[in-house]
This record gives C-alpha cells, structure tokens and sequence, in this order.
C-alpha cells in the first residue's frame, strides 16, 4: 500500500508570527499530503528530533528572523549527524538571493521567497517525494 | 546524538501505519514471546477541551521516571485525503527529551476516533518497552468508542461548556469513560456546572467500576497530581478484577481479526491482473456481465 508524502512544517527563531507557515501547511495538505506542524520558536534540536520521529520526507522551515544562515546549517547538520539526511529541506520566509547559494551548499535543497506562488511548493514537493 | 532505536522505531511506524504485511507479521512475531507491561490510556473529548494540552501535562509527569509514546490522530480531509496534524504544537517542550516519542497520525478517514493501523502502531510501542502509550483520539465524531478496546484506561476530557456536547454525544461516548476529566477549570463557575452533570450521569449509570471525575487546568498544570492518581486506581482495579476486561478483550479480538482479514483480502484484490480486470470492466460496460459474477471471476483467481 502506497503512504503518504508527510512533511514536517517548522517556524525556526524568535519571530513570533506563523502565518506564512500555516498557509504552506494548508496548501500541502489541500494537495493530498501529512503535514505535521510543530508550532513557533523551535530549535533545530527540537525540529530534528520531531522529524525523526514523525518519519518525514520533508522538513519545511520558514523564517522572517533573519537568523537562516544559522539556523538552516544547524539543523543540516543535526541531520546529517544522525545519519538521517535523506530527509530533504526546504525554506521560505524572507531570504535574501543573496544568501540562497550558502544556504544550498549547505544542502538546503530549495529556497523559495517571499510572493512564490504555493502551487510551486506544491510542486516542489511532489516533484522530489 | 538522537538514540538509533528512535529512528528504527520510526521508521517501523510507517511501515506499519501503511499496513504492510511484512512489517505487521515481524511486529507479531516480536511480541509473541513478550510479557509487555505497556499501559494504553486513551484520550477523548470534543475538539479544542484541551485533550493535547493534557497530554502534554501527563507527559511531564510521567516522563520523569517512564517511558512514554503518544499517538496523536487529527482527521483526513474528505476532499484531499491530506491531513494537517498539530498536536505536536502543545507538547513540544519534549522534542527532546529521550523518554518520550510523539508521533501524529492522520485517521485517513477511517471512521472510530481513531486510524486504522492505530492499533498496531500501539504495539510496536509495546514492542519497544514503552511504559506508556497515550493516545489522542481525533475528536470530532459523536461514536469514538474504538478507544476503549486498544486502551486499559479511557479518559473522557470536556471543557467547562460541555453541557450541550453531552448531550450531542449520547450515551456511547460516556460509557467509555474510565476517568472523567473537566478541563479548564481556571474558568469557574462553568466548570462546576458541568462536574454536576457528569456526577448525576455517573450516579444514573450505576457500573463495576464508579468512573471518577477530575478538575484539572491543563494549561496551569493544576489538578494533574490527581488525575494521574485516578488512573492509577484504575489500573489497579483492571489488575484485581481481570473479568472485567473480558468484555473489552472480547471486542479487541473481533476488530482486530475483522480488520486483519480485511487488509489481507485487499492485498489478494491487488493482486488481480489488471488485464484479466479490464476484459471483466469491459464486458460489464457493455453489459455482457454482471458486476457480481465479473467480481466473483475476478475474486477467483487470487484467493486461495
Ligand atoms: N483556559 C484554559 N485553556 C486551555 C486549557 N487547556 C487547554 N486550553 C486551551 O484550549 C485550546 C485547545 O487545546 P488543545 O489541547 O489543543 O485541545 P484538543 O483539541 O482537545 O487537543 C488551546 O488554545 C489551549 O491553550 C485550560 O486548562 N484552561
Ligand atoms: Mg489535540
């Protein structure tokens, strides 16, 4: 029996808003899949651990901080420690371009700013399930 | 370093959540030459009483010196088939904590409270030693009773408003109760309006075992000392009088069987070849056979 693409939805850092991340979440889910949202200021520890145990394909994380040269990198890392780095990551939030290309060779795989079109989350995902 | 048996556990789970045989035969294999002191406590309640936030409260307690996993399931859209599970939210200050594991579900618009593959995912808690399983039905129906046969304890959380949600639920829901708890108790005068209610049903509905009624303020942590005590009479009461869970073992054993021949004979369905199915649609289209006697044909060359 085939399973569902499930998707841990993340707000990183201090910011105190999750309106963005609650639409992504929504859209997924409105495409077919499990989001798993884990609610504001979570730390990349608490992100892996709750990606770990709910077995997810993606980690979704948005950020408005400005703290994602970090906090991306850290929870790479954390991931990787624990031989768990067949799980894909994803960002949004408000990224600069500038900043993609580090945050990609740290193997974040897709950075999406501030306006993408849902669909092209949507897409995203599916694409890479 | 997050310890290998919770990946291993995870990774299990979803294995076990889309119902393969491979994985379910491993699991029971597992746990036939095991004595599993797991203890199940089912969580259920109208959306939003505080069923999540509770949990989290149990958990703090619990974890101190236990094992604990919780199951946390919230509905599949109807239209979709995606689901978006939040629980989680209410509990994550133990991310991290290595005695506890939290894993959502979406009930996959299985009818009941809870998911189909809901029970086994229990078992491979049990598998894994586990003190504890907490699980969170969905919440949303007025006929959540599958809880009661995979659980040794039920919990029947409302909010101070539940006057009118007692009466949408009937009698079922209330049966079940082992543990009555009245939540945000932090809201006064509410609260002790709806603790009469339940006393008077409890009083009506005489049983075996008199289901106790708790005050809590899940988000103050009040009144949690209490209800972990309640459960604990419980399960010393299971433990005295093991006639009383014939009746619950009873309905376990049926479900399960049922839902086991069930997935078994969806797994023969997929077996058909899709070729010999598309003559048989074919032919029904065209009205030379008739949908019984194509399944029947169909059916006949996968089972046995
Ligand atoms: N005032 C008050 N609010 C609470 C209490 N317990 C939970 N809540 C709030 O009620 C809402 C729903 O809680 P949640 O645990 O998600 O309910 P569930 O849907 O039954 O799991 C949240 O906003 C909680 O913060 C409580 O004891 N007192
Ligand atoms: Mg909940």
């Amino acid at each position: 029996m085939a399973g569902k693409i499930r998707v841990l939805i993340a707000k990183p850092g201090l910011d105190g808003h999750d309106r963005g991340a609650k639409v992504v979440a929504q859209a997924l889910k409105d495409a077919g899949m499990e989001v798993i949202y884990t609610g504001l200021r979570q730390t990349p520890e608490q992100i892996v651990n709750a990606a770990i145990q709910e077995d997810v394909s993606f980690i979704g994380m948005s950020i408005l901080s400005g703290a994602h040269n970090t906090l991306f990198p850290k929870v790479m890392k954390l991931l990787k420690e624990n031989d768990c780095d067949n799980i894909k990551v994803f960002g949004g939030g408000v990224i600069p371009a500038d900043d993609i290309p580090f945050l990609k060779e740290n193997g974040v795989m897709e950075v999406f700013g501030p306006g993408t079109p849902l669909t092209e989350v949507v897409k995203f995902v599916k694409e890479n399930a | 370093m997050i310890d290998k048996s919770v990946i291993e556990i995870s990774r299990f789970i979803t294995k076990v959540e889309n119902q393969d045989v491979e994985a379910l035969e491993v699991l029971e294999k597992r746990l036939k030459e095991k004595d599993t002191k797991t203890r199940v406590i089912g969580i259920t309640g109208p959306p939003g009483a505080g069923k999540s936030t509770l949990t989290n409260c149990l958990i703090r307690k619990l974890s101190k010196d236990s094992k604990v996993a919780v199951v946390a399931i919230d509905p599949a859209s109807l239209f979709s088939d995606g689901a978006l599970l939040g629980d989680r939210v209410r509990m994550q200050e133990h991310s991290t904590n290595p005695n506890v594991f939290i894993r959502s579900l979406s009930n996959r618009n299985c009818l009941g409270g809870l998911s189909a593959a809901t029970p086994d995912i229990i078992r491979v808690f049990m598998a894994y030693d586990y003190d504890y399983v907490i699980v969170e039905t969905v919440g949303v129906g007025q006929d959540e009773i599958d809880i009661v046969k995979f659980s040794d304890t039920v919990m029947l959380v409302l909010h101070p408003a539940s006057g009118d949600d007692m009466q949408a639920m009937k009698a079922g829901v209330m049966e079940i109760a082992d543990v009555f708890v009245v939540n945000k108790c932090d809201i006064k005068n509410e609260a002790e309006k709806t603790f009469n209610v339940i006393e008077y049903w409890v009083r009506m509905n005489p049983r075996d075992w008199n289901p106790p009624i708790v005050k809590t303020s899940a988000i103050e942590g009040e009144g949690v000392d209490i209800l972990i005590e309640k459960l604990q009479l419980h399960h010393d009461f299971i433990i005295e009088n093991p006639d009383i869970n014939f009746r619950r073992n009873q309905l376990r054993a049926k479900h399960e069987i049922t839902q086991k021949m069930q997935l078994l004979i969806e797994k023969k369905i997929s077996q058909i070849n899709p070729k010999e199915y598309d003559i048989m649609l074919e032919k029904v289209i065209k009205n030379q056979t008739r949908p019984l006697e194509a399944a029947n044909h169909l059916l006949k060359g996968v089972l046995l």
